[in-house]
């Protein structure tokens, strides 16, 4: 038999449940964020900013919804330590929870159903994928918790005043709370009212039905539209079109574009299904704060739901390996981890364009990528989002700056400010281009502003000491590629958002008369990528002036045969090639004789095993290469 | 009871006294050097209706004092920055015309005190227009999108917003604004562009607003770079078709080039525009109306495609550098409309440079313009200056004074010919800020100043450039919401007509 709590009617074993039923939810969703999904929440925060500044606070506030996008902001900064961020994120789950327990009136009886609003949350965050880049919604990752938190308390408050204040509570509510929470302040005026109109249809008095609960509803939908119309006049920075929304992000809103249809559905299902939980719940009012009937029956329901919220949560979780080996590869990259760099690579059977670009920026780092260049899974995976991803979004900064196109990478970073604001990512990429661009006015521009940050302002001073000593960059190692890459005359120029089609063709059009060894093996490895017979023989004349080797790269000494056998007027005999690599090329030639007459798709199972890892697999069947 | 009241008295007594007015320190060492302050202030010369000028002291010190004196009146502060208050700030500036404001900085190191180099604010009688306007916009190259226009009071710190881009679009549907210019620095006759969504002229004619749509089959584009007639009901525009190309290295970052434009006149009455030049070998821009309105001065370049396998685009990104403007008038009849024939004015393709933003002081004097070594962009050009032209005397000289090392660029005259508004990247290199400087009679720039904020660190955190800043003696009065309700209207189509009227 149960044991009675002596504060409630509520079996002590139940309560015990539900407790170890969060607690366990908590953590596996804290172990999921901090761990699994680590290398994301570290992108998540560098594609943010909180200043201690009172100028940020200013403009912060000049959208309605603001104060919710200010302390989004905040606590996004905490995920720059992802285990710490994903515990603040996962406790406000827990407050959730627990609001939703208190402003909905519902018993520990029922308590599975009152986790159905965190859950739905958490959906809201993992979904995002490559929405991290293109999202304009300071704080996002935290904002839609935070409405929800304060939406709930003001339920609750609302709840425990008087049936006469309920109207002068909603009206004052709305008017006070739509600058600060924007939507979230006009919706849980909505569930107040609903929750009035429930009790009132409950009491069954006509009187308090049509006062109480109609005309409650009747005030809170028209100060839902006026509200936000009367506070319009006030804010000059949104348009008529999103005063009702703010405070909610603002996906795609084409409504002739396929992207309007997954905006719908997929993206905003979370949400949608949070307000009508809420929603449900307002209707539920008190019914739900008492001890089932029919106890199997219910724990059966709530089960179901709470499975199905689960299943929901893992249906939304967005699992794509190349988006999660991209930020892998950015935070090594960040760290100066090469040989990790290149390794991620190999964690996917077809990569993205940036993860390919990536590796080879790791193996011209670590002067692998004449051995190992071909080694790794290769081609052009599509991108899993609705929108269009192009790298100037995502990791083209990176890419720009460690092929030594400084104002290429300032311009990105000053392009996806206007259009999303600074971020700590855009920051450090303009600090780090200016610099080598031996711009240190400009540099210390955005080193104070990183300065105002909490966790960046020891990278910034370090940085500006940099400004102040430029004979020092030289000797940093970290600035030994993009220096070593950025020997060329500055020209006219445009990449028509196209990052890597611009560096394959500049850089491997470009090493005519430069001195720089890693230049000319860029140079050399992008005409291989582009397949570029005769860029390929020009590049490894450079090359090989630049080098005094013993012995070429294989996959070098590939393209050599392999070129020489395509075109043979093109003598390349006395170059020393292994003996080796002139059987296997032999075993290769004889493999495409074998299978002559087969579509490129039939052949490639037949040499991935015994050749997948030589530049002639990658020349005849990885085709189709688009990038983005 | 007692006691413990008489502690109370005695510590709110002392908080009191520590947070009093501070204190000139009775002893302390002379340095030779003014002291570096954020932004430059020094020996300056300012208008007696300006809004206090506030500082940052960047001297290392544990207590700062600053003495700012003008006869009998004194405003001592006792913080590192340095914020007048306005009441006290204005009083003493009227007293201090055509004298001198005394700064005195005094820095406390371990308890010794080191009083810096005295500078001073020279107060001239010249007042200057009590507003500016101005485009807040990232120094971006391509994209757009929180930019607003916006006006301020140049004796306070007031800031509004004339209209802000975020009201016109959606995230699917970006618009830009550009090129507010008023009539005589009033504001019953303005106008700015909105491009993309929501597309037009938001053009206001004897206060009635209205939305233009400015594209007619005759013309090379709607109307960009505008100049209001002082005088008469027309307003010039150059028409323009322009790129953007990038420096791959090189610090001025883009080149934003015409590779056609012409100029034509828009005539509210009637509703019509004309061509003014259409010659497809050169390149107008940058038109403005000579006080009398009777004669139109515009920037002019002339080029021709050599490499006839090249596009137009693509020569002019190969010989971007051969690209001058001259500055060229043409008088013009207001009865008739007719335009007299071409004079050059200032030939700056003779001396291997390129002139462009001819403006003229509304006393007739002066041709202010920026001068660089080519094209017509100059924000972008670290070698644009400030050049004056004496339209009396023919003679022409940069206004080092106010010049720097780095890109001046838009420039506007004050209503009494006295201060010139212009903007500079001075500061860091890519932010534009306003700087003003005095020009007196005989054409002589004073050391040009910031435009002043309530904070001095106001700048070094602000992220967005100031954009043709232009004078005003009014503000604007329309809210940036009835601006949106005309913008998101139907536009008024503008029809062409040859004869102009």
């Amino acid at each position: 038999m149960d044991v009675i709590d002596s504060k409630s009617t509520t079996p002590r074993s139940v309560t015990k449940v539900n407790r170890l039923l969060l607690a366990a939810i908590c953590v596996v969703v804290w172990a999921l964020l901090a761990f699994y999904e680590q290398a994301q929440l570290l992108r998540i925060e560098a594609q943010s900013l909180f200043l201690y500044d009172d100028l940020f606070f200013i403009n912060s506030m000049k959208v309605p919804a603001g104060m919710l996008g200010y302390i989004g902001c905040f606590l996004t900064q905490f995920l720059y330590y992802p285990a710490l961020g994903a515990a603040i994120f996962v406790a406000l789950l827990a407050v959730v929870y627990l609001l939703t327990r208190k402003a909905f009136r519902i018993s520990a009886h029922y308590a599975m159903v009152a986790m159905l609003p965190m859950l739905l949350l958490l959906a809201t965050n993992t979904q995002l994928g490559y929405w991290i880049y293109y999202i304009k919604h300071p704080g996002y990752w935290f904002v839609a918790t935070l409405g929800t938190i304060v939406g709930l308390l003001a339920i609750w408050l609302f709840n425990r005043a008087s049936y006469k204040l309920h109207i002068p509570v909603i009206i004052v509510w709305t008017i006070v709370g739509y600058p600060l929470f924007g939507f979230y302040a006009l919706f849980s005026a909505l569930c107040m009212a609903v929750i009035a109109l429930s009790m009132a249809i409950r009491n069954g008095n006509r009187k308090r039905l049509i006062f109480d609960g109609f005309a409650v509803l009747l005030v809170a939908i028209v100060l839902a539209f006026e509200v936000p119309v009367f506070w319009y006049d006030y804010y000059n920075a949104v348009a008529i079109e999103n005063i009702h929304t703010a405070g909610l992000p603002t996906y795609h809103w084409d409504i002739t574009s396929d992207a309007f249809i997954q905006s719908i559905y997929f993206y905003w299902a979370p949400f949608a299904l949070l307000f009508l939980v809420q929603l449900v719940f307002a209707a539920l009012y008190n019914k739900l704060s008492g001890t089932c009937k029919d106890s199997k029956k219910g724990l059966a329901v709530q089960i179901l739901l709470l499975a199905s919220a689960v299943l929901f949560c893992y249906f939304y979780w967005y699992k794509n390996t190349n988006f999660r080996i991209e930020n892998k590869q950015d935070a090594a990259m960040w760290r100066g981890d090469w040989k990790s760099v290149a390794e991620y690579a190999r964690d996917t059977e077809l990569p993205s364009r940036q993860i390919v670009l990536n590796r080879n920026i790791a193996l011209l780092n670590t002067g692998e990528a004449g051995e190992k260049m071909f080694t790794f899974p290769d081609g052009s995976a599509d991108i899993d989002a609705p929108m269009a991803v192009h790298l100037t979004h995502t990791g083209g900064l990176m890419s720009y700056w460690c092929f030594g196109k400084f104002n290429f990478c300032y311009r990105w970073c000053v392009e996806n400010a206007v259009e999303r604001g600074w971020t700590v990512e855009y920051l450090k990429h303009a600090v780090r281009s200016m610099l080598l661009n031996g711009e240190y006015t400009l540099v210390k521009r955005y080193t104070n502003i990183l300065k105002h940050t909490l966790f960046h302002r020891e990278w910034a001073e370090r940085y500006e000491r940099l400004a102040d000593k430029p004979e020092a960059i030289a000797k940093v190692a970290e600035f030994k590629l993009p220096l070593s890459m950025a020997v060329y005359a500055d020209a006219l120029d445009v990449d028509e958002s196209f990052v890597e089609a611009y560096l394959l063709n500049n850089i491997a059009t470009g090493a005519t008369l430069v001195h720089s060894p890693t230049f000319s093996e860029a140079a050399l490895m992008f005409s291989l990528t582009r397949k570029d017979t005769r860029g390929f023989w020009s590049n490894l004349n450079r090359y090989l002036y630049n080098r005094q080797l013993r012995r070429l790269p294989t996959h070098y000494q590939e393209a050599i045969l392999l070129f020489s056998n395509l075109d043979k007027s093109v003598d390349a005999s006395r170059i020393p090639i292994d003996e080796s690599i002139k059987n296997r090329f032999r075993a290769f030639m004889s493999r495409v004789s074998k299978y002559k007459g087969q579509k490129e798709e039939e052949m490639a199972p037949h040499f991935k095993q015994d050749f997948g890892n030589t530049y002639w697999y990658f020349y005849f069947f990885v085709r189709k290469i688009k990038t983005n | 009871m007692k006691k413990l009241c008489n502690i109370i008295i005695m510590a709110a007594a002392l908080v009191a006294l520590s947070c009093g007015r501070p204190t000139v320190p009775a002893a302390s060492e002379a340095v030779a050097d003014h002291p570096a302050i954020y932004p430059d202030y020094v020996d300056v010369t300012i208008p007696c209706n300006i809004a206090p000028l506030t500082f940052e002291i960047k001297e290392k010190g544990d207590e700062y004092v600053t003495r700012l004196t003008a006869g009998a009146d004194e405003i001592i502060l006792g913080s590192s920055n340095v914020c007048p208050p306005t009441d006290e700030w204005h009083a003493m500036l009227a007293s201090a015309k055509e004298g001198s404001v005394k700064v005195e900085v005094f820095v406390s190191n371990n308890g010794r005190w080191k009083a810096y180099k005295p500078f001073a604010y020279n107060v001239s009688s010249d007042t200057i227009d009590p507003y500016i306007s101005y485009r807040l916009i990232p120094p971006s190259y391509v994209c757009y999108e929180a930019l607003t226009i916006s006006q301020r009071n140049l004796t306070n710190y007031d800031e509004k917003v004339i209209y802000n881009n975020m009201l016109g679009q959606t995230e699917s549907e970006g618009s830009c604004i550009n090129c507010h210019a008023y009539k005589n620095y009033r504001t019953d006759n303005m106008q700015f562009h909105v491009r993309q969504r929501n597309g037009g002229t938001f053009f206001v004619h004897n206060g009635e607003p209205r939305k233009l749509n400015m594209t007619t089959d005759s013309t090379l584009s709607a109307g960009v770079y505008p100049a209001f007639n002082p005088v008469y009901d027309v307003v010039a525009y150059s028409v323009n078709k322009t790129g953007q190309i990038f420096h791959t290295r090189n610090s001025n970052k883009v080149e934003v080039q015409d590779v056609a434009s012409d100029v034509i006149i828009y005539n509210p009455v009637s509703n019509t525009v004309t061509n003014v030049s259409n010659n497809p070998n050169d390149l107008e821009v940058f038109p403005w109306w000579s006080p009398d309105g009777r004669t139109l001065y515009y920037g002019s370049a002339h080029f021709e495609v050599i490499d006839t396998a090249n596009s137009v685009m693509k020569e002019e990104i190969i010989r971007y550098r051969d690209i001058k403007y001259d500055i060229l008038r043409r008088s013009w009849n207001p009865d008739t409309y007719e335009f007299g024939p071409v004079d050059t004015v200032f030939a700056a393709s003779r001396l291997g440079k390129s002139a462009t933003f001819p403006r003229i002081s509304p006393d007739g004097r002066y041709l202010l313009f920026a001068l660089g070594e080519y094209g017509c962009f100059h924000v972008w050009h670290k070698d644009a200056d400030l050049h004056l032209l004496d339209l009396a005397t023919g003679s022409d000289w940069a206004l080092t004074e106010a010049n720097s090392q780095w890109a001046e660029s838009y420039h506007s005259w004050s209503s009494n010919s006295r201060w010139i508004l212009f903007s500079s990247r001075r500061e860091d290199t890519n932010y534009t800020r306003l700087f003003i400087a005095h020009v007196d009679a005989d054409g002589k720039a004073s050391k040009a100043f910031v435009l002043p904020q309530s904070s001095p660190d106001f700048y070094p955190m602000f992220d967005r450039s100031y954009n043709v800043p232009e004078f005003m003696v009014e503000p604007v009065n329309f809210t940036p919401q009835e601006i949106a309700r005309i913008v998101r209207g139907e536009a008024v189509k503008v029809e062409y007509s040859s004869t102009g009227k």
